[in-house]
Order: structure tokens, then C-alpha cells, then sequence
């Protein structure tokens, strides 16, 4: 592009408008919304698909009933846990509030592999059973299985969610119910669940997400479903078109979803209450069936899947660990932080960006921010490799000039792409975060600043940045979260090289060394346990009162 | 040394929030500006500021246009009616905030007009609502201001409270012999402290009137 005098004028006019910060943030988002849009246009081609329609309604259907009925699991398991812990207290109350939220320290696949383990033939369940004098194994490598895993993983979401609402939910709302003496059944019959919507449709929102775009679960378990679908179809026949349909089908699946959450939460905005006023517990006088069902829940979600892995980890312990481990976790922790890191940071600028403006493109920009964790990560990792290969096919001739002779795929197998497809999909998480956090912030702060004669630059280091900062470092680790948890950009992106401990569990998964891959899935565990750990300390630290 | 000229603000053509705004306030006095809910005098307040933009007219600060100037650079002061302090930190901090250091005697200065030495090292939280509202003066006088602006500053406090902390303002007001604006929805506010009262009704002046009987 040639820069003559009125494009000169054009960009002055711009940088007089906007902050170079800000129009450096904006174009990083535009440029992780490209591929994917890229990605959709070529769906309009007619070409030949393998793509029966007895398989899309395959699909369609497993989907449907598996979002319906772990819906309603977690959200049940979600909810109750949430709402006894908010109001009840019982022995060892504590404890179970952060325990409970740690499942979400197992990604889904991990979880998927060591159950079947547990429940099969020679597994430990059977043999628990044998010595009552039962002979009898279960094999749950079918959809039954993926519901049952999918709730147990993904209930965290929901349990976190109305755990937040409750601490900011007016007291006297619950008291009220209370002095009508109305039994705990009626209590949470009556008051908690109509109180909960609000975050229920937060939390399974995130839950049918987080289903929809899983990849692991159901390709280990054989289950058809679009992720897998997508993979394979992309995968094992090339038919990339048949790939981007069945994308296409799944994303209208998803916004239908996105568009009913927004609906509802316009609905129930009216619940919301920001005051947080301290409620007294009910004493539990009998809390025996109370801690079985939670110490039950503890079992089932996490020390179960971790006993299985540990047991198969005996065997190979001595082989793998050594050195390598502890490099590969490095360089795993490494990538994911760096990835993390800048998901965070853009975030940051792009809510700094939109804060107090009611603008088109304001909202344009806040969408197209959080529409990444919205699309499943085989779509993202489809669409930035797809984008990628014809980026690199465009720069062969730079790619001989300076030197580089065989290769013709030098951006797309590289680890900038790699990092590239993380941010698109994981934005959209920080982001959420960043932005809620900033609502908070009492916007006079930052126009006193302003009539303190500090200018914006000054203000956003003086003010925002230390008013925000524990909010980012909160954003960082959910998005680390994320990224450890990720398989499906992983299979797709991963530089051959590069060496991460999801690479080396999915490896050694396919070619069913389950030891070796329950040592590298037992790291990635301890690190999503250290991190959930740091986000609920978190969350209960009130950095700064105003 | 102030003079706003027929200023008007909307945020659409068809709902005009202030109208013909003419006001001429002199070197070291203070105007109160009353009116009812939603009859512009925030709106007002942030215009002088400069944290709006006007649509129509011109604001002039010892003769020279500052219309286009933006907040920062227009050396007009605010205290919010939630007084705004930074929670992140301390007294001397917030008061030091517009200058290059809070170690700057200045801090001290002003902590004294205000009679919050002794509070230094807190943080706002650890503060009753006339404490803030004193910090908030303090901070507000050290950017050293041409001209003070006031958004209903004695709507936290209760009534005891109010009539003390007016007095101990107007004090430092004139201590400081600073031009100010006031804004109240509160006439006994307006009548005890101000040398003139501007009437707001619906987004115009409905009158100016001279106090004088109850001043001394
Ligand atoms: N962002 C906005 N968009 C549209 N109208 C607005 C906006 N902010 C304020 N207004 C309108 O401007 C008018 C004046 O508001 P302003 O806050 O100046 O009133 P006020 O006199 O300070 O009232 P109060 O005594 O309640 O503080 C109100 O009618 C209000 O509804
Ligand atoms: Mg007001």
C-alpha cells in the first residue's frame, strides 16, 4: 500500500483519535477474528462431501441428549453443592468449598481414559466388587460413559458460578424464607433454585460450551459427535468442506446457545444485587447425610480418576521419571504462561478500550472479543491452520528468498501459529473477565484522575493498572487453566518438536501405553490443582475496599 | 475569571439538557448551583471540567478559550459526590497525586488546611465519610486548581455532620482564596455558604440571586 497525502491525513486522524495502544490491541483482535471467517466463507462452495445426512443427524442427536442430560447433572450437582456450602455450616465446610472446585483440574480426556481403566475388566472397580463375591465389569466406552464424564468434569462450572452469586445475593432475601420456618427442602426448593437462575444459565452456558467443543471425551470413547466429526472427516478423507459445513451447522448450534443465554440474563438481570452483606449460617445439627454426599462427590469426580492414574503410573514411574519430565512441564508451563500472558494483556487493552463507551463500535469490538470461546477448539485449530497454509503458499517466493529451501509450510508448523490459535480461542475468557472486572472499578476514579491533570496514558498506569492488576493475574489463570486443559489445538498445531505434556499423554494414549501416559497426565493435573488452588484464595482475598 | 457563554448540551438534538447557559463568576467567589434531580447540574460541573464536551457555546478561563481543551490540561479541580478517593492508596498518596512526589510539602500543607495530619498513612476505608470528603478537598487544592468544583459535596454525610462540615469548607475555601462552583440539591446548603445562588430548572437559568444577609 502506497501512502500518498490522504491516507497520511486519514491515519493522523487516527492516531490523534485513538491511542497507539489501543489500535494495536484492536488490530490483534481483527486479526484473530480472520481465520475463522476465512474459515466460514468457504463453506458456501459447492463441492462433493463425504458427509452423509444419516451421520449429521448422528451428530445432532448425540449432541442434543448429551447437553440435555449433563445439563441437568451438573447443573444439579452444581447447585446443591454451591447452595449448602453459601448457607449451611457443617463440619469440614472449608475444606469441601475448595475441594470441590478441583475436578476442574482434569481435563475431560484425562478423565475419560482413567475411568474406562477403572470400570473395565481387571480394572479396580471389578476387582473391588470380585472380593464381595460380585464378578461383573462395566464398559462405559459409549455415550453413557461421556455423559457421566462430562458431568463430573464439567459441574465446577456451575458450582463456581452460583457460589459467587450467593456471596453477592441479598441476605434478606434468604432470612425472610428462614423466619418462615420453611424446611430445608422447601427452603431450597422454593428460594435457592429461582434465586440461582442467573447463575445457572452463567454456569451450564459454560458447561454446554465447554461439551460442544470437547474433542477427547468422545473420540476415546467412540462416541460421534461434531468435534470429532469435524476432525475426522478433515482428517481421514480430506474432505475439507465437508470439515467446514459440519462446522457450520455446529457454530449456529452454538450461537442458538449464546442467543438464549443473553436472552434469559436480560430476563433475570433484575436478581442481581451487588451489596454483599455477611448472612449467618444454619447450623446443621445431623450432618452425617451431608458429608456423604459430598465426600461421596469428592470420590466420584477426583479421587477416583487420580487413584487409577497414580496405580498405572506405579509401572512406569522408574522409565519416565527423569529428567525429560521435568523439561517437557517446563516447557509446557512456559508456552502455556506465554500464551496466557498475551491473551491477558490484549484483553486488557481492549477493555481499557471499550470501557464507558456505548458506541457501535465499541460493542462491535467487545463482541468480536468474546466470540473465540464461543468456537470449538477443533474449528479454531481448523480455521488458523487452514488461514496459515495459504498465508505460507502466498509467501513461498519471500520464504526462497531468503534462504529457506524445501520447506513451503514455514508459518503454519511454526510455534507463533501455534501460540496464534490459543489466543483465538482462549481470548474470549480473559476478556469476560477483564471486562466484568473493570465494572466494578467506580468510574469517577479514573475522571478524577483526568481533572488531576494526569493524562490517559498516566492514568491507566496509575490507576487502572494497580486497581486492576489482581483481576489480571485472576484472568491468567483461568485462561492457563484453559490453555493446559486444551487437546484439540494441541493434535492439530503442535510443532512436531515442540515437546508439551499434552502431546506426550495423547501420544502415548494412542498407542495404548496407558502408564506413561497416566505419569504426564498425573503433571497436568498437579499443575490445574495448583492453579485452581491460587483462583479460589483468590477469589476469597478482597484486595482493596472502597 | 470564569465566563461560560450560551452554553447548551445534548446527547441527541431532540432532548436538550442545558440551554443557554450564561455565567460569569469572579476570581475567589463561590456559586452554588441548585436545582432538582436531573436538571443538569452534574452535567454542568462536567462540562466546566471538560469531562464532556460542550455542543454549543464557549467556556473562557482568564479570557483565554479552553472549549477544546482537554480535562487534564483545563486546571480545573473536582470533588465527586462520592468523593472518588483512590482505594488502592494512602492519604498522603491521594493527596499527592497530581504532583511529582507526595513527599512534596505541599501534602503537608494541605493535610493541615485540612486538619488530616494524623491520617496520613491510612486508606480511604479506613475512613469516616467527612474524613473523605476533607481528604477529598486536600487532593483537589494541591493539584493547585484556578477554579474548584464542588458535586453536591454533604450528600453522604448526616445532618450534624452537614452543618459542621459546610462551615469547615467554606473555611478552607476561603483560606485558599479559590474561585468555586457548588452543586446542591440543598438550599439551606446554598443560602449558609455561597456569595450566589444559580437556579437550575430543567436544563436552563432560572434565576441568579445575591446572598448577602446571612454572610458574617
Ligand atoms: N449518558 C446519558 N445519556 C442520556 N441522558 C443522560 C445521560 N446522563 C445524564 N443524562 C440526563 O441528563 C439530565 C441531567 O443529568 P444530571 O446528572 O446533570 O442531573 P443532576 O441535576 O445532577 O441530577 P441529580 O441531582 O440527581 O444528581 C438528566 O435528565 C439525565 O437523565
Ligand atoms: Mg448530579
Amino acid at each position: 500500500m502506497r501512502l500518498d497525502g490522504n491516507s497520511t491525513q486519514v491515519l493522523f486522524l487516527l492516531m490523534k483519535k485513538y491511542s497507539i495502544i489501543h489500535i494495536i490491541g484492536i488490530v490483534a483482535l481483527i486479526l484473530t477474528c480472520i481465520p475463522i471467517i476465512y474459515l466460514l466463507l468457504q463453506a458456501f462452495r459447492p463441492t462433493e462431501t463425504v458427509l452423509s445426512n444419516q451421520l449429521l443427524i448422528a451428530y445432532i442427536r448425540n449432541t442434543i441428549i448429551m447437553i440435555l442430560v449433563v445439563g441437568f447433572s451438573a447443573g444439579f450437582l452444581g447447585l446443591t453443592l454451591a447452595w449448602i456450602i453459601s448457607f449451611y455450616d457443617f463440619p469440614f465446610r472449608r475444606f469441601f468449598k475448595v475441594v470441590l472446585a478441583l475436578p476442574l483440574a482434569i481435563p475431560p480426556y484425562i478423565a475419560a481414559v482413567s475411568y474406562s481403566d477403572f470400570m473395565y475388566v481387571n480394572g479396580l472397580f471389578p476387582r473391588l466388587l470380585g472380593t464381595f463375591g460380585i464378578t461383573k465389569h462395566f464398559d462405559i466406552m459409549n455415550i453413557h460413559g461421556a455423559i457421566f464424564i462430562y458431568s463430573i468434569t464439567l459441574y465446577p462450572y456451575v458450582y463456581i458460578a452460583c457460589l459467587s452469586f450467593f456471596k453477592y445475593t441479598s441476605a434478606s432475601f434468604v432470612e425472610n424464607a428462614r423466619v418462615l420456618k420453611a424446611n430445608w427442602v422447601k427452603l431450597f426448593s422454593k428460594v435457592g433454585v429461582p434465586l440461582a437462575r442467573l447463575p445457572l444459565v452463567a454456569g451450564l452456558t459454560l458447561v454446554i460450551m465447554e461439551l460442544v467443543s470437547d474433542f477427547g471425551v468422545i473420540d476415546y470413547y467412540g462416541v460421534q459427535g461434531f468435534s470429532t466429526g469435524i476432525y475426522k472427516i478433515w482428517h481421514n478423507y480430506s474432505d475439507f468442506y465437508g470439515a467446514i459445513r459440519l462446522s457450520a451447522i455446529l457454530l449456529c448450534i452454538i450461537f442458538a446457545v449464546v442467543y438464549i443465554e443473553s436472552f434469559l440474563r436480560r430476563r433475570l438481570r433484575y436478581f442481581t444485587t451487588s451489596k454483599s452483606k455477611s448472612i449467618k449460617l444454619i447450623r446443621v445439627k445431623n450432618a452425617r447425610y451431608l458429608l456423604i454426599y459430598f465426600t461421596l462427590t469428592l470420590i466420584i469426580t477426583f479421587i477416583i480418576p487420580l487413584i487409577q492414574l497414580v496405580y498405572n503410573g506405579i509401572y512406569a514411574y522408574e522409565k519416565i521419571w527423569n529428567i525429560k519430565l521435568l523439561q517437557v512441564t517446563l516447557n509446557t508451563v512456559y508456552y502455556t504462561s506465554i500464551a496466557s500472558f498475551i491473551c491477558v494483556g490484549i484483553s486488557f487493552v481492549i477493555a481499557n478500550y471499550v470501557k464507558g463507551k456505548k458506541g457501535i463500535f465499541a460493542k462491535t469490538i467487545s463482541k468480536l472479543a468474546t466470540m473465540g470461546y464461543s468456537i470449538p477448539g477443533v474449528l479454531v485449530g481448523l480455521s488458523v491452520m487452514f488461514t496459515f497454509f495459504d498465508v505460507d503458499k502466498l509467501l513461498v517466493p519471500l520464504y526462497r528468498f531468503i534462504g529457506i529451501k524445501q520447506k513451503v509450510l514455514v508459518l503454519s508448523t511454526s510455534v507463533f501459529v501455534f501460540m496464534f490459535a490459543y489466543v483465538v480461542r482462549f481470548m474470549a475468557v480473559s476478556f469476560n473477565n477483564i471486562n466484568a472486572g473493570y465494572k466494578k472499578i467506580n468510574p469517577n476514579l479514573f475522571r478524577a484522575s483526568a481533572t488531576l491533570k494526569q493524562s490517559t496514558s498516566q492514568t491507566f498506569w496509575r490507576v487502572d493498572f494497580p486497581l486492576m492488576l489482581p483481576t489480571l493475574l485472576m484472568s491468567f489463570l483461568l485462561v492457563f487453566l484453559e490453555i493446559l486443559k486444551e487437546l484439540p489445538i494441541t493434535l492439530m498445531l503442535k510443532p512436531y518438536k515442540l515437546e508439551t505434556l499434552t502431546g506426550f499423554v495423547h501420544t502415548y494414549t494412542h498407542n495404548e501405553q496407558y502408564s506413561e501416559a497416566s505419569i504426564y497426565s498425573l503433571v497436568i493435573i498437579l499443575l490445574g490443582i495448583i492453579t485452581v488452588s491460587l483462583i479460589m484464595l483468590f477469589r476469597e482475598k478482597k484486595y482493596v475496599k472502597s | 475569571m470564569l465566563s461560560l457563554k450560551n452554553i447548551s448540551f445534548y446527547y441527541n438534538k431532540n432532548q436538550m439538557i442545558l440551554q443557554d447557559i450564561n455565567l460569569e463568576v469572579k476570581q475567589g467567589e463561590l456559586i452554588a448551583i441548585l436545582g432538582s434531580s436531573g436538571s443538569g447540574k452534574s452535567t454542568l460541573l462536567n462540562l466546566v471540567a471538560g469531562l464532556e464536551k460542550v455542543s454549543v457555546g464557549q467556556i473562557l478561563l482568564d479570557q483565554k478559550d479552553i472549549t477544546d481543551v482537554v480535562c487534564e490540561k483545563r486546571n480545573i479541580g473536582m470533588i465527586f459526590q462520592d468523593y472518588a478517593l483512590f482505594p488502592h492508596l494512602t492519604v498522603e498518596k491521594n493527596v499527592g497525586f497530581a504532583l511529582k512526589s507526595y513527599k512534596d510539602p505541599i501534602v503537608d500543607a494541605m493535610l493541615k488546611l485540612v486538619k488530616m495530619e494524623s491520617f496520613k498513612k491510612r486508606y480511604p476505608y479506613e475512613l469516616s465519610g467527612g474524613e473523605k470528603q476533607r481528604v477529598a478537598i486536600a487532593r483537589s487544592l494541591a493539584a493547585q486548581p484556578k477554579v474548584l468544583l464542588l458535586d453536591e459535596p454533604f450528600s453522604n454525610l448526616d445532618a450534624d455532620l452537614r452543618y459542621k462540615v459546610r462551615k469547615e469548607v467554606k473555611e478552607i475555601l476561603t483560606q485558599a482564596n479559590i474561585t468555586s462552583i457548588m452543586v446542591t440539591h440543598d438550599i439551606d446548603d446554598a443560602y449558609d455558604i455561597a456569595d450566589r445562588i444559580v437556579f437550575l430548572k430543567q436544563g436552563r437559568i432560572d434565576r441568579i440571586e445575591e446572598v448577602k444577609a446571612t454572610k458574617l
